[in-house]
């Protein structure tokens, strides 16, 4: 169990996080939410040690954060930052073995050649190994640096829980690169990884995590399973924007569908364009004036 | 298990020499031309000694072989003039070219450079300064304790500069090359303007001094002074070769390396302390001589990528081999006067660094 209890971070006199509880269990695909602003990073990062929090502590399996070295941290806990920037012309593949280094003393040749490979293909990134980094597109920079962090926490024969977190690994990548890495996500996790992604889309989170953590203002609104996370009102509450939930035609999870205001108003049938283009133009009169 | 990536590329040769064998041999390479250039810049000048001679004498000088064919002043020239001044060249460009691939790798940035970034202009300020203070202490003090006053200022100026224009150019762990480039013009300008209102107050044997650190040159070689200043010359590269691994991850990200199990804060401090250290004592023994540590790097990284495991070694011989090819050119050039070594370095490297800023430029944009 990855534990942070009671977590209060402040900057500059404003709290990012307030009296924050939240746990990932292994085996266990968690999903952050949140609109900006609302604290996922501060806490994902608190939880990676980035953050030294003011009040509370972060405990990895009932041992405090602060007792362990860099390096045992590593060999458990693999973090994916939002961005990466790297100037040096690196093979993608040799970016993803340095994932490698916390393991080095403990795996075998034959481990870490394994592990890379396994993460290359995870990651679907095995055509672009002999690319050089810095020449990738963004998407393909973030599948490299997702097939890194999974080279960093494999390691089958560790006695020891894992946890990997990643902060909006998904927000480059296309529809279907999207589910695959979800769908990769959830598979780590049922192999007793312990899982903590922030996530932007509501469905993705629905259908692929075991729980949705909902945050707003530094607070945790919502700790729940999909089919009890995804209520019309807690949505609303999060977001400030109306939805409708539905159910996914095939899975059977609940969906959220985001209503359209174009007149300022939620009902979408009601609406004529006539409406929506006659306000800017007011506007533009107005302006005129004054030139 | 010191070559995880080398393993993988083994059974994936691919267009670039970048398997550990291909760096090995890359390594080898180099050393025997760096050898070859050290007997021919030893051979070279107004007597001239041939390349077998040359290796007679310093074998005999070892005690491996007996010399035999050679006159004592052959030997004279070898030993006491040339060798010390051929060794200085070959330390401070070990020196320039791995502490050039430290600092690019301090911030992150393959455009950093001891010259660009202040640090060599930081230590010859201190360097100067102290040969001025000297000649007031020399009175109280005595002339011995200043041999080591040089290099001390030079070392800790310099040091104070990297660690200035590094925090000018980093914020939360990101390191922005245009910040970087101006704090080092910034830096570059106040230390001109400061030389120059030396060179206003001095004579004309301070100005000969003052030149000296400006332009940089090999003429003021001494066994004397050289080897109390090898070890600092080479702390760079021990660092960048015993933390290879964890520099490669720095690269990649503060954060990223942190998560991998990276003390970052050691090894920020490490490569600042021990580039300051071998940019001081070249500094302060040849002056400012620029470009080496950004050309050196960069050649190797062009055709056997940016692992610094690799390219650190690589650029402390490629480093040598090019300042001694420099001094070559200045003592060839205006023969039998020699031209200022830092003046040859720049010539060459100013539109080396022009050549490389298109082509990041055009890498940017598609």
């Amino acid at each position: 169990m990855l534990k942070a209890d009671n977590l209060t971070v402040t900057t500059a006199g404003r709290d990012l996080l307030r009296a924050v509880h939240c746990s990932i269990a292994p085996g266990e695909l968690t999903a952050i939410l949140g609109e900006n602003g609302a604290g996922k990073s501060t806490l994902l990062r608190t939880l990676a040690s980035e953050i030294q929090p003011g009040i509370g502590r972060v405990e990895l399996d009932g041992v405090p954060l602060s007792q362990l070295s860099p390096i045992e941290i590593a060999r458990r806990r693999a973090v994916m930052p939002q961005s990466s920037s790297l100037e040096f012309p690196f093979l993608a593949e040799e970016v993803v073995a340095m994932g490698r280094h916390p393991h080095h003393a403990t795996a075998s040749r034959r481990e870490h050649n394994d592990a890379i490979e396994r993460a290359l293909s995870a990651a679907g990134v095995d055509s672009l190994r002999r690319r050089i980094y810095p020449t990738l597109s963004g998407g393909e920079q973030q599948r490299v640096q997702f097939a890194r962090v999974l080279a960093q926490i494999d390691a089958p024969r560790s006695n020891h829980n894992r946890y990997l977190l990643l902060d909006e690994p998904a927000s480059n990548l296309d529809l279907r690169r999207q589910h695959e890495m979800m769908r990769v996500l959830h598979g780590i996790a049922r192999s007793g990884v312990g899982v903590l992604i922030i996530l932007h889309d509501l469905n993705l989170a629905s259908w692929y995590s075991d729980r949705m953590v909902v945050m707003k203002a530094g607070e945790v609104l919502i700790d729940a399973p999909p089919a009890e996370a995804m209520r019309v009102e807690a949505i609303e509450r999060a977001f400030g924007h109306p939805a409708v939930i539905s159910t996914h035609p095939n899975r059977g999870r609940p969906m959220m569908i985001p209503e359209v205001m174009l007149d300022g108003r939620a009902n979408a049938e009601k609406q004529t364009n006539s409406i929506s283009f006659s306000e800017p133009t007011t506007i533009n009169q107005g302006e005129r004036r004054y030139v | 298990m010191n070559n995880i990536a080398a393993i993988t590329l083994n059974r994936h040769q691919g267009p670039a020499l970048r398997g550990s064998g291909a760096r090995t041999a890359a390594l080898c390479g180099l050393s025997v031309l760096l050898l070859a250039i050290m007997i021919y810049s030893v051979g070279m000048g107004a007597a001239p000694v041939s390349p077998l001679d040359v290796l007679t004498i310093v074998l005999s000088r070892l005690g491996l072989i007996n010399a035999q064919g050679v006159t004592a002043l052959q030997e004279t020239i070898v030993l006491n003039i040339r060798l010390p001044r051929v060794l200085l060249g070959a330390l401070a460009g070990a020196s320039l070219g791995v502490s050039g691939a430290a600092l690019q790798g301090l911030f992150r940035n393959p455009l950093a450079d001891p010259g660009l970034v202040g640090v060599s202009s930081g230590a010859a300020l201190g360097a100067v300064a102290a040969t001025w203070a000297g000649a007031a202490l020399a009175g109280t003090f005595g002339g011995e304790s200043l041999i080591y006053l040089t290099p001390l200022s030079a070392f800790a100026s310099g040091g104070l500069t990297s660690w200035f224009v590094y925090r000018m150019a980093t914020r939360q762990g990101r390191t922005d090359a245009t910040m970087m480039i101006l704090a080092g013009v910034a830096v570059n300008a106040v230390v001109s303007a400061c030389i120059g209102i030396l060179i206003y107050w001095s004579d004309d044997q301070q100005m000969r001094a003052i030149m000296f650190w400006m332009f940089g040159s090999l003429s003021g070689a001494m066994w004397t002074s050289l080897a109390p200043a090898i070890p600092f010359m080479l702390a760079p590269l021990a660092v960048c070769v015993f933390a290879g691994d964890a520099l490669n991850l720095y690269v990649l990200g503060e954060r990223e390396a942190a998560h991998t199990g990276v003390n970052v804060q050691r090894l920020k401090i490490a490569l600042l302390a021990t580039t300051a250290l071998g940019v001081g004592a070249a500094v302060s023994l040849s002056g400012i001589i620029g470009f080496i540590g950004l050309a050196a790097p960069h050649l190797l990284r062009l055709i056997w990528g940016p692992d610094h495991r690799f390219v650190a070694p690589g650029s402390a011989i490629a480093g040598a081999a090019l300042l001694l090819l420099s001094d070559i050119i200045a003592r060839t050039w205006v023969s039998p006067a020699e031209l200022p070594i830092g003046l040859v370095t720049s010539l060459l490297g100013g539109p080396f660094f022009l050549f490389l800023l298109v082509r990041h430029r055009r890498r940017v944009r598609c």
